[in-house]
């Protein structure tokens, strides 16, 4: 966000309560998300500092069954043709990040916002910072931009709509990294679903599934997600579940994974689904996460904070220059152009887990199959049905298996609050 | 068996059980849930169909109720052709 502000001649101040290196999850990226990268001049600083160069995704069934997903980017002719982005290992990304951000002006913070300040109109005018000296500051702002990820800070201080549960809501996530894996089996240098940086996705079950990232030469990233229940039925601990899950959920993960020695502690994040449907105002934004985090198989989390600040550091320009100041939320547009896109994603994983066979299907058909390669790269802004007619086919599906009580819950999409705000 | 029925019959064969007795795949046979087409054999036959017999297949229209066997795929495949 503050890079995307440096480029548009706005001098942010960060307010940061992580000391980094630290260890965050969401270590892999879209086809998309790469491209912002090199937008914004740091292929060099990714590729000095070696993360794998993911060429794709294969999904794969408990019966060996399993699709590919390279990752494409579109030319000037807007044809598709082979990319890659990367994996990062998040503690050292986001500690390259940060230096990356302060040497190229911004200003920053080390400290926690603890209380949002508002106006008697109910415009955000700042908050209170406790910095790490131990000093409390009383920081102004012209517009503040909650960037907490799934702290989702703007929510608990009740600046934003209520944070509903999502639909995946009933889902944990347990995680670690091992090492000494099988990857890149065949690899040959010309069929990239071999190569040996790309993401695995095994699924055992509906919602039943692992992730495979490799994040270095040697460790690679693995987490399980699976339905609370079942995690709680278990009685194990989140070690003890991971390692046994992992040797038993897919047996081709099973024989990638020579070694269940856990490098990192086995983590968890519960419930990890939500919606604030109203994430913005006078004075006040919410970026990727801190309003909307559907699933994290298909890998958005990352590229979706880092697209959404993109689309809102003009957005905030044009604020400061005197757009909208009258309006009681001056950001109305931007939100629901970043809804809209949130909502193929939604339509896409729904789409996954109401039918996977169908959802396959239209993976591997030649008619629809580039489309769902944009969407897998994240090529969802400003997409309509009648460019992508696969979306509707996907709803479809969505709806069906809702309607035959396959998927969780009632459809969650924003669709339904474009509609009343309209 | 009808054309459709026939020419769906030899791609199944052909594809998914090579060497079986033809005569064992009778136009009721259960294809899916029978264990004959797995998920990934149920896309292929679903991409066959809509290349083979040039109509469109949504995605939510391919399963069992409209594949699961030789006649069902027939009534479907001939639904879409009179569409």
């Amino acid at each position: 966000m503050a890079m995307y502000l440096l480029e548009q001649g706005i001098t942010p101040l960060v307010i940061e309560k992580e000391t980094f290196p630290r260890y965050h999850i969401g270590e892999s990226m879209t086809g998309e998300a790469g491209n912002l990268l090199r937008a914004l001049g740091l292929e060099d600083l990714l590729v000095r500092n070696a993360h794998p160069r993911k060429q794709g995704v294969n999904v794969v069934a408990r019966n060996g069954n399993s699709w590919w997903v390279p990752v494409m980017k579109r030319n000037d002719e807007h044809q598709l043709e082979p990319a890659q982005t990367w994996q990062v290992r998040r503690s050292d990304f986001d500690r390259d990040m940060m230096a990356e951000t302060i040497r190229r002006g911004a200003k920053w913070i080390s400290g926690r916002a603890m209380q949002v300040r508002r106006s008697g109109d109910g415009t955000v005018t700042g908050a209170q910072v406790k910095c790490d000296d131990g000093s409390t500051v009383e920081v102004e702002s012209e517009v503040l931009v909650d960037a907490s990820g799934q702290f989702t800070w703007l929510a608990h201080q009740g600046v934003t709509s209520a944070k509903n549960p999502g639909r995946y809501d009933k889902q944990i996530a347990i995680f670690s990294q091992v090492r000494n894996t099988i990857r890149g089996e065949g690899w040959d240098g010309k069929d990239r679903s071999k190569h040996p940086d790309n993401t695995y996705i095994f699924y055992a079950d509906q919602y039943h599934w692992a992730w495979f990232i490799p994040l270095d030469d040697d460790v690679v990233s693995v987490g399980v997600v699976s339905p609370s229940s079942y995690f709680s039925s278990k009685g194990e601990s989140r070690e003890e579940f991971l390692r046994r899950e992992l040797a038993e959920l897919n047996p081709d993960m099973t024989r990638r994974l020579k070694d269940l020695t856990l490098i990192e502690e086995a983590r968890a994040i519960p419930n990890y689904s939500y919606h604030i449907t109203e994430f913005t105002g006078k004075g006040w934004m919410c970026i990727g996460d801190t309003h909307r985090f559907i699933d994290p198989i298909f890998s958005f989390g990352l590229y979706v904070s880092m697209k959404e600040a993109q689309f809102a550091a003009p957005a905030i320009k044009r604020y400061l220059a005197g757009e909208g100041r009258d309006l009681p939320n001056p950001f109305i547009d931007h939100m629901r152009r970043m809804e809209g896109a949130i909502d193929h994603l939604q339509d896409l994983i729904d789409g996954f887990w109401g039918a996977s066979t169908s959802f396959a299907y239209l993976v591997n058909n030649p008619r629809t199959r580039e489309q769902l390669i944009d969407l897998f790269a994240g090529r969802i802004y400003d997409v309509t049905p009648e460019s992508h007619p696969a979306i509707l086919e996907l709803r479809a599906l969505a709806e069906k298996a809702r309607n035959s009580g396959v998927l969780w819950g009632e459809d969650r999409r924003g669709s339904g609050f474009l509609a009343a705000s309209a | 068996m009808d054309t459709i029925e026939q020419t769906v019959k030899s791609f199944i064969l052909d594809s998914f059980l090579p060497g079986a007795d033809p005569n064992q795949l009778e136009a009721d046979t259960p294809l899916i849930t029978g264990g004959i087409l797995d998920s990934l054999a149920t896309v292929q036959l679903a991409v066959f169909l809509e290349q083979h017999f040039k109509v469109e297949i949504a995605a939510h229209e391919t399963g069992t109720e409209n594949l699961d066997s030789l006649a069902l795929i027939g009534a479907f495949v001939r639904s879409k052709l009179a569409a």
